[in-house]
């Protein structure tokens, strides 16, 4: 059992993420960017809560073996806050 | 360009520093008639002169605010994002506005001082006589206003000949109130 655990390869399919964006970084480029990730298929952008300055949503991430470094860098980059990540899929590769 | 809002800010300081341009040279142009100035030589090196000071001037005046102004947002952003965006898309789009718009505010104001300067070129090579120099160079000035107003025009989708007519008038303004110093001044 302890072998077989070591040698399982895992995978992230489907991560949901709650963050926060500058209000100027259009949706459209953030969702097209996040799909540029390795491993990643599909992105959905739901915006809950709007502000003055900042927009709140939630990103789905759904993909074949999402990198998630690369994924909160990227979101790094484009000015996101991240808040919390509410849920993850991992599946045995 | 979306996310720094680049484009609309560009035009709006391409038409204030170029109409700008136009008034300074027309100044100098008349200034130099009303001295009777008749040497091409004289007005060329005025011309260029004048805009160099008008590029260096654009540059750095509209450079340094620009980026007070963005590092202010940013800053002001950062407190709700809770988090520093140095290094992020959004600052470095930001500085890449502050860059464009200088160089927008910079070139503008140059490219026509440099223009009005031609007719004196041409009198410098003999193709022209000094008169029609200067009345070229105020007629290339007044156009270049008139063209601005037309722009100004069409980007408020407002009356376009309206703007045209006081872009215009203010250049003739300026020629005729430096015309009545003619024995006024020295």
């Amino acid at each position: 059992m302890k072998e077989e655990y070591k040698r399982a390869k895992t995978a992230i399919t489907r991560i949901v993420i709650d963050a926060m964006k500058p209000k100027e970084l259009p949706l459209i480029d953030l969702a097209s960017v996040l799909c540029l990730v390795d491993g990643v298929d599909q992105v959905h952008i739901t915006v809950s809560e709007v502000d003055a300055r900042t927009e709140t949503m939630k990103i789905i991430i759904v993909g074949n073996n999402i990198d998630c470094d690369e994924l909160y860098k990227m979101l790094e980059n484009h000015g996101c806050a991240l808040r919390s990540t509410d849920e993850v899929v991992a599946i045995r590769s | 360009m979306e996310i720094s809002n680049t484009l609309k800010i560009a035009r709006r300081y391409f038409v204030i520093n170029a109409f700008d341009g136009a008034v300074t040279m027309l100044g100098a142009i008349m200034g130099a008639y009303i001295s009777g100035i008749d040497t091409p030589r004289v007005l060329i090196n005025i011309g260029f002169s004048v805009s160099i000071a008008l590029a260096t001037s654009g540059f750095v005046g509209s450079f340094l605010s620009e980026m007070a102004e963005r590092r202010g947002e940013i800053r002001n952003l950062e407190k709700y994002l809770f988090r520093k965006l140095d290094n992020t898309i959004v600052a470095d789009a930001h500085n890449f506005a502050s860059v464009i718009v200088a160089l927008v505010d910079a070139l503008s104001p140059a490219v026509i001082a440099i223009i009005a300067t031609m007719p004196f070129m041409l009198a410098h090579i003999n193709i022209i006589m000094m008169p029609d120099a200067f009345k070229a160079s105020v007629i290339v000035i007044l156009t270049s206003t008139a063209f601005l107003g037309f722009y100004l025009g069409k980007i408020s989708k407002a009356k376009v000949w309206l703007y045209m007519v006081i872009m215009v008038g203010a250049g003739l303004l300026t020629a005729t109130l430096s015309l009545m110093l003619e024995g006024v001044l020295i």
